[in-house]
């Protein structure tokens, strides 16, 4: 039987900005239990830079960032167990895992750290008609295979979805001699961050074709090519819009699911909006000794935002061990034009730290101002010259918004007009 | 050089604002439309004079625990060199361990950047 006094399940960025605090905090036992060979999570696949320029202030790449954070939980004294994969949560303390030395293991634990990530929507998930032929790859799936395993997917390839890491595998793609013939987007606009439209297809040339879907797939063994139609306003395929491209392969960028089948067995509330727990702003769930931090309870833009809920969820756990529980507790709701928010709670603590909220908007606008209200009033407001579902807005809220907003039990997150 | 024309239609990527600038060089004078600030106009010229872009790649190992090392130019590059780069480096072999940061390439291709390892690699035995 093992003992620890935070258990950190995943050892991406997440686990690993809440390895780091909780032993920063003077936590004894941290161990982080991790699936694969090594810890970093995806970042040793993401080979390209952009990373940590808003926590280290930094140009990194996703291999250095990871780096930085290994040999930092190594010098703390984090623990960790590789190759092993937890089985299951039990009465919210005790957790089953199994590998190939310590073979099935219990471990008793104070508190959990939820961090598992998420997961690529597959071919399945948005079902496209047609052959099963080889050829059709996540994204992701093929980042690691060009980055890590040095294999080439195809030579010849459509990339479904506009999301970053679909736009970074078409500049990587041209970077190691295969031909990216277009991205497809269903949206009229793109899904990812602008520097990745304009340095990853934008500079060589790679048709990024808005308001389109692939309909349909070719081929038999191989694939032999798609067609993309135009989609309309409610989502329909235009008729006789169709063309036929040939390619060998086909890439999967069509979004990111939050990855909750152990969280779903201890019963903790999930958002559907989120498809993650529904946390405080200490990413405590909805049972008080789990916690919950990463790309597990929203896929965020930026790994900075990801160690640094990592961080809180590792101070929500040393409240919790101190024994400070939180007295009242004020809901965020969503209001016009807002997709998505975390925290989708505030507990009140006698002493309060400003708190930050993500939040996605359902669709770009220009001049709003983000506002959260009570009772119909605004008590806090952010100009903002333009919103789009594809760059999260960060609210940072002071001490005197959230003892306003405590005098009641919700308040409201809207996305309103403004006038010059 | 001497007298061209070039007109370039540029997303400003320095905010999320995403300027649409318009950028037209002539006669050695530099037009620049649609941007917002000071930096995104600087940016614009930059793009239409010399765009530059850090190049991340990845090399063959022998020996690894994995077949290959990521690496980056120490400094942005150029973007018309970027092709060259590549080239060179797909050539390149490295025997593992391989620690980070460690220099692969000295000036690659004369642009004064490095190439340096962004991970560390274990050798398999």
């Amino acid at each position: 039987m093992y003992k620890a006094n935070v258990v950190i399940i995943g050892g991406g960025p997440a686990g690993l900005g809440a390895a780091c605090k909780a032993k920063e905090l003077g936590i004894e036992k941290v161990l982080i239990l991790e699936r694969d060979r090594e810890l970093g999570g995806i970042l040793f696949q993401c080979i390209h830079n952009g990373f940590g320029l808003q926590y280290f202030n930094e140009d990194l790449t996703g291999p250095e960032y990871a780096t930085r954070f290994i040999q930092k939980a190594q010098k703390l004294g984090v623990e960790s167990k590789l190759n092993t994969i937890v089985l299951e949560i039990n009465n919210n303390k005790k957790i089953l895992a199994v590998n190939s030395s310590d073979g099935l293991m219990e471990i008793n634990t104070e508190t959990i750290i939820l961090a598992m990530g998420c997961r690529e929507r597959t071919r399945g998930a948005i079902n496209i008609p047609g052959t099963r032929p080889a050829g059709i790859f996540t994204a992701g799936t093929a980042q690691r295979l060009i980055n890590m395993e040095n294999l080439l997917p195809g030579k010849s390839v459509v990339i479904l979805g506009s999301g970053d890491i679909g736009l970074i595998m078409a500049r990587r793609l041209t970077w190691v001699g295969a031909k990216v013939k277009a991205i497809v987007e269903m949206l009229p606009y793109p899904s990812g961050l602008t520097r990745n439209v304009v340095q990853c297809a934008e500079d060589y040339d790679i048709p990024l074709i808005l308001s389109h879907t692939v309909t349909n797939i070719y081929g038999k063994k191989r694939l032999t090519g798609v067609t993309i139609g135009k989609v309309d306003e409610e989502g329909n395929i235009v008729r006789k819009s169709e063309k036929y491209i040939p390619c060998d392969t086909l890439l999967l960028s069509v979004g990111l699911i939050p990855e909750n089948e152990l969280s779903k067995n201890t019963g903790i509330k999930l958002d559907a909006d989120t498809n993650g727990p529904f946390v405080n702003q200490y990413m405590q769930t909805t049972i008080p000794n789990i916690f919950a931090c990463g790309n597990v309870t929203q896929v965020y833009d930026l790994v900075d935002y990801v160690t640094e809920a990592g961080e809180l969820a590792a101070e929500g756990a040393h409240l919790y061990m101190k024994g400070l529980t939180n007295s009242k507790t004020v809901l965020i709701k969503k209001g016009r034009n807002i997709r998505q928010i975390v925290p989708q709670r505030i507990s009140l603590y006698e002493r309060q730290k400003p708190i930050r909220f993500y939040l996605r908007v359902q669709y770009p606008e220009e001049k709003v101002k983000v506002g959260i209200y009570k009772e119909g009033k605004e008590i806090f407001s952010k100009k903002q010259l333009i919103v789009r579902p594809s760059e999260m807005i960060v609210l940072e809220i002071s001490d005197e918004v959230i003892r306003k907003a405590s005098e009641t039990n919700e308040v409201t997150v809207k996305i309103n007009g403004y006038r010059n | 050089m001497g007298i061209e024309t070039k007109n370039k239609a540029i997303t400003c990527i320095l905010c999320p604002l995403g300027c649409k600038i318009d950028v037209l060089k002539k006669k050695g004078t530099i037009i620049v439309k649609g941007a917002k600030c000071a930096k995104g106009k600087d940016y614009a010229i930059k793009e239409i004079t010399n765009p530059v872009r850090v190049l991340t790649a990845t090399i063959r190992v022998r020996n690894g625990i994995l077949p290959l090392l990521p690496v980056k130019t120490t400094l942005s590059i150029p973007k018309k060199q970027v092709f060259t780069c590549l080239k060179k480096l797909y050539q390149l072999e490295v025997k593992a361990p391989v620690k980070m940061g460690t220099v692969i390439v000295k000036s690659i291709a004369n642009t004064n950047s490095d190439i340096i390892s962004t991970r560390g690699i274990d050798s398999k035995h």
